[in-house]
């Protein structure tokens, strides 16, 4: 535990309400905080040497898109998710957290060496380009297991997307652009960032081509509307999964919607589909599925490994971002799952890191405070051994058999962010976060209430309802998914405060963080 | 001096030095100059909302 109750120093003593940065790093005993300043070097000789090596591109770069400013604060991130663990679990997350930086510094390497804006008159970017396909967020990227030659790259995750989890003020220019140019207020944030991103010409040109998705969400349509008209004289391709997805009827329609999208990266980028390709790359999917099913199983019992956001956001990343074709993600995959094994042994035999509370995290999470559950972990105890965001596709694609793995593959694309649960109707979003609840062993369920949502917002009273008769308690957390001036990081601390106060008549393990000002920070 | 204690003092000298970086946090802290500075750049720049 980082609280000393002799001296009354804790984990709320780095944050400067005046600063950005934390006043200090903290002193985890010897061997971790060695591990943890290893990791540290590691973290700036990698991008020194992945994007050091091209310094002018990258100070243009910087000065071209305010977004990438943000890229500066990684060790940031790294703090602030890795602050107050120890042993293994500081590890775990440690590694997790480095497999999407190291994802995401690879990503921004690849922008810039191709990018129209940054490098207009270059023969060898237009040659890259060339070969690039542009995805939009919520995109099926797994696609891309079928066409290993060319490169694809998700310009809102990298603009938008992961700014946004880094550095808590990353989108709210994007946001007032918008609103701006006169987009309602109440409009989702994230879209709606990605919108402000278009209108004062923010992405980076980086493909000849553009593919992007249909979701049955307000801010979504959209996003989707503006976004086509910003890359006008580009070919566009809306990819339209269906929007009710348990049913299996439904799935010859969205096989012949994911042919379509195959025959147009074919005609575009004149390449054929390569079932070996896929098929390897399948395995490689389908080995991450599994290391992800094995975390949630270890998970359900009293001594969880991998939890809070070192569970979920490598989880998205690695799916959404990565499209699973990410072979150092794979990696990390499989050294955590054989740590976590090990660890669970140990923890079982001697019976220690049981949590005081378990939890699991549903609906949509704030962008801003992804150490959110870290922060409930610390101040009162409670962990989170599930989180919705986690929750993606996870069965397998059958090897071997072409009409099958298509089925699959239709079947992931369905099981994706958002599409799965907050935009997936009520039996996905409802009646699937009490069987979570069962499963993982909870009784608090820590509610995202994402102000904006109206998907989500429309069954509030239903959660409520539903809570109290299964005896659950349903702590709300209000936020705005990417704009903290709505609902700050501060209130929705509080928000839970009250309730560990007020109706489980908590004390908290480290009182300095009950109450703190971080509005400033990253 | 023997060439391996000038290696010595050498990594020596550079791990107490990152060290010391690490644990002030001083690396964060530079990073918060040069974010500022590139805010303000950016927030100097004339542009245009259209589509």
């Amino acid at each position: 535990m980082a609280y000393d109750p002799k001296t009354g120093k804790g984990l709320g003593r780095f944050y400067d309400a005046k600063r950005r940065a934390f006043r200090f790093r903290e002193w985890k005993g010897l061997k971790d905080t060695l591990f943890d300043y290893a990791r540290w070097m590691y973290l700036y000789l990698f991008m020194a040497v992945k994007l050091g090596c091209r310094p002018v591109l990258m100070v243009r770069a910087m000065l071209r898109y305010r977004w990438l400013v943000s890229y500066l604060t990684a060790a940031h991130m790294m703090d602030r998710h890795t602050m107050g663990l120890r042993g293994r679990e500081l590890r775990y997350a440690h590694k997790q957290f480095f497999s999407v930086l190291h994802n995401s510094v690879l990503g921004v390497r690849d922008i810039i060496v191709r990018d129209k804006n940054l490098r207009p008159n270059s023969k060898k970017a237009a040659k890259l380009r060339a070969n690039t396909i542009m995805f939009d967020e919520m995109t099926p990227s797994l696609i891309m297991m079928g066409f290993p030659t060319v490169k694809w790259i998700d310009i809102a995750v990298f603009a938008i997307g992961l700014p946004s989890e880094v550095d808590q003020n990353a989108t709210v220019y994007y946001i007032d652009a918008i609103e701006h140019f006169g987009l309602a207020p109440d409009v989702c944030p994230e879209p709606a960032s990605e919108c402000g991103c278009a209108i004062v010409d923010d992405y980076p040109k980086v493909g000849d081509c553009y593919i992007t998705s249909s979701m049955p969400c307000d801010g979504s349509v959209e996003q989707t509307a503006l976004m086509t008209r910003y890359l006008k004289g580009m070919d566009i391709f809306q990819i339209t999964p269906p929007q009710r997805i348990n049913e299996p009827e439904i799935q010859r329609y969205a096989v012949k919607n994911l042919k379509k999208c195959i025959a147009f990266i074919e005609e575009h980028m004149h390449v054929k589909w390569d079932w070996d390709a896929f098929w390897e790359n399948a395995k490689m999917y389908n080995d991450t599925a599994q290391c992800m099913v094995e975390k949630w199983d270890v998970n359900c019992t009293d001594y969880p490994q991998v939890c809070g956001a070192a569970l979920a956001l490598q989880r998205e990343y690695e799916f959404q971002a990565a499209g699973c074709l990410d072979r150092y993600m794979h990696k990390t995959d499989l050294k955590v799952t054989k740590m976590m094994h090990k660890g669970y042994e140990i923890d079982r035999a001697k019976g220690t890191n049981k949590p005081k509370y378990r939890c699991i995290v549903w609906a949509c999470p704030a962008h801003y405070y992804t150490n959110f559950t870290y922060w409930t972990q610390h101040c009162w105890g409670v962990k989170c051994v599930m989180d919705m965001e986690c929750m993606l596709s996870y069965q397998p694609i059958t090897i071997g058999d072409e009409e099958q793995a298509l089925l699959d593959l239709a079947r992931c694309n369905e099981r994706m962010m958002m599409r799965s649960h907050t935009n997936g109707g009520y039996r996905n979003l409802l009646d699937e976060c009490w069987k979570m609840c069962e499963k993982f062993n909870v009784n608090i369920v820590i509610m995202y209430d994402h102000v904006s949502c109206k998907n989500v917002g429309g069954l509030h009273g239903l959660f409520e309802d539903q809570a109290r008769e299964r005896g659950i308690h349903l702590i709300w957390v209000p936020h705005d998914v990417m704009d903290p001036r709505t609902v700050s990081r501060r209130e929705m601390r509080e928000a839970f405060n009250q309730y560990m106060v007020n109706v489980l008549h908590e004390e908290p393990i480290d009182p300095t963080l009950l109450d703190y000002e971080d509005a400033l920070s990253w | 001096m023997a060439w391996y204690w000038i290696v010595l003092i050498v990594f020596g000298a550079l791990f107490a030095l990152t060290f010391l970086a690490y644990m002030t946090n001083a690396d964060m802290k530079l990073v918060e100059k040069l974010y500022d500075a590139l805010i303000r750049y950016h927030d100097s720049k004339d542009v245009e909302e259209k589509l």
